[in-house]
C-alpha cells in the first residue's frame, strides 16, 4: 500500500473515530430527554424545560465527544444533577411545595437542598480526578446545574438563583479541602 | 507483535476511549501492520485485504469509547478483522456461486473455504478458553469427539449450559450484536 493510500485510510479511520464519539456522546444525551419532560410535566414550566433541556443536551453531546476530563464529567453531573432535579418536584407533588396553586418560599429549600448536595458530591468526587481536576469540577457542575434548573423551574427565578447559588459556594471549598486532605 | 507493543495497544485504546486524540497517531502507526498482516493471511493475499484491515480499524475506532479496559485489546482489534474478513469471503463466495452455481457443487473444499474453516477453528478455540474449566472441558469433549466425562444426561446439560455462555463469550469478544 502507497503511502498516499495509508493517508486516506488514517483519515478514514480517524473519521470513524471522531463519528464514534459523537454517536456515543448523543446516545448518553438521550437520558435528558425524559428529565426535560418530567420538568415540563411535573413543573408546568414549558420554557424552562425545552430551554434549559436543550441547553443540558448540548453540553452532555459535546462534553462526551470531547472526551477526557470533560467526558469523564457527564454522568457524575448527570447524577448529581438529578437531586436538585427530582427533590423539588417531589415536595410539589406531596403538597409540601405549593398548595391551592401558590408555592410557598420554603419550597426553596428542595433548591437549596439540592444544590448543596450537587456542590459536596461533585467537590468530592473531583478530588478522586488524578488529571483536569478543575475541568472536571467546572464540566460537572454545569451539568448539574442544568438539571437542576430543570427541577427549580417550578419555583420559579428565586429557585433556580438559590440553587446556583448553593452550588457555587459549596462545590468549590469541598473540591479545595478534599484536595489539601488527599495530599496529606 | 511483542509482549511490550501488546501493552502499548491496550494503553493506547484505553487512552482512546478516554477521548485522548494524541493517542490516535502512535495506534494507527501500531495497529494498521498488524491487521493488515492478518487480513492478508486470512484471506490469502487477497488484494481486498486492504480493505478489509480498513473497515475493521473504522469500526474498531467507532466502537472504542466503549472499550472495557480490562479486556484484551489485540484479541478485540483482531476478533473484528476475522469477522470483517470473513464477510468479505462470504460476499466474494456468493458473487462466485451467483457467476457460476454449478461449480459450488464440487465436493472437495476451496481454499477459501479451507482458511473460513482454519480461522474459525482457531477463534473458538480461543472462545472456549476464555470459559470456565469445566465449560472447556466439555466442549472440548464434544470437539474431539471423545467420550463423555459424566452420565448421559449431567453430560446434555452441562454442554447445553457450556454452549450458552461460549455463544456469549463469542459475541462479546467479536463485538456482534444480537
Amino acid at each position: 500500500m502507497t503511502s498516499m493510500n495509508e493517508a486516506t485510510v488514517r483519515s478514514r479511520v480517524r473519521r470513524a473515530y471522531e463519528l464514534g464519539r459523537w454517536l456515543s456522546a448523543l446516545r448518553l444525551g438521550l437520558i435528558v430527554i425524559p428529565m426535560a419532560l418530567l420538568s415540563g410535566v411535573v413543573a408546568r414550566a414549558p420554557v424552562w424545560a425545552a430551554s434549559a433541556g436543550l441547553a443540558l443536551f448540548a453540553l452532555v453531546a459535546v462534553l462526551g465527544w470531547r472526551g477526557q476530563s470533560y467526558g469523564r464529567a457527564v454522568v457524575p453531573g448527570l447524577l448529581a444533577g438529578s437531586v436538585p432535579l427530582v427533590l423539588p418536584l417531589l415536595m410539589r407533588s406531596t403538597g409540601l411545595c405549593c398548595v391551592g396553586g401558590v408555592c410557598l418560599p420554603f419550597c426553596m429549600l428542595g433548591c437549596t437542598v439540592g444544590g448543596l448536595v450537587v456542590g459536596i458530591s461533585l467537590g468530592l468526587r473531583s478530588a478522586a480526578e488524578r488529571q483536569g481536576r478543575w475541568t472536571f469540577l467546572a464540566a460537572a457542575t454545569s451539568i448539574a446545574a442544568l438539571a437542576g434548573i430543570l427541577g427549580c423551574a417550578i419555583v420559579g427565578t428565586a429557585g433556580i438563583a438559590g440553587m446556583l447559588g448553593a452550588v457555587v459556594v459549596s462545590s468549590l471549598p469541598v473540591a479545595v479541602a478534599a484536595r489539601s486532605l488527599s495530599r496529606a | 507483535m511483542d509482549q511490550e507493543q501488546r501493552a502499548q495497544l491496550q494503553e493506547l485504546l484505553v487512552r482512546l476511549a478516554d477521548g485522548d486524540r494524541e493517542a490516535f497517531e502512535p495506534m494507527f502507526e501500531l495497529a494498521w501492520p498488524v491487521v493488515t498482516r492478518f487480513a492478508r493471511r486470512a484471506l490469502g493475499g487477497s488484494p481486498d485485504a486492504e480493505d478489509a484491515a480498513q473497515i475493521a480499524l473504522e469500526k474498531v475506532l467507532a466502537r472504542v469509547s466503549q472499550f472495557d479496559r480490562e479486556r484484551d485489546g489485540l484479541n478485540w482489534v483482531l476478533g473484528v478483522t476475522a469477522w470483517e474478513c470473513r464477510t468479505l469471503r462470504q460476499k466474494r463466495r456468493r458473487r462466485r456461486e451467483d457467476a457460476a452455481p454449478h461449480e459450488s457443487e464440487s465436493l472437495s473444499p476451496s481454499p477459501e473455504d479451507a482458511a473460513i474453516a482454519r480461522d474459525f477453528t482457531t477463534a473458538l478455540h480461543e472462545a472456549v478458553g476464555s470459559l470456565s474449566p469445566l465449560d472447556a472441558e466439555t466442549l472440548r469433549c464434544v470437539l474431539s469427539g471423545a467420550a463423555p466425562t459424566a452420565a448421559p444426561a449431567t453430560f446434555r446439560k452441562r454442554l447445553e449450559r457450556a454452549l450458552g455462555r461460549l455463544r456469549i463469550a463469542w459475541k462479546e469478544r467479536h463485538d456482534l450484536d444480537e
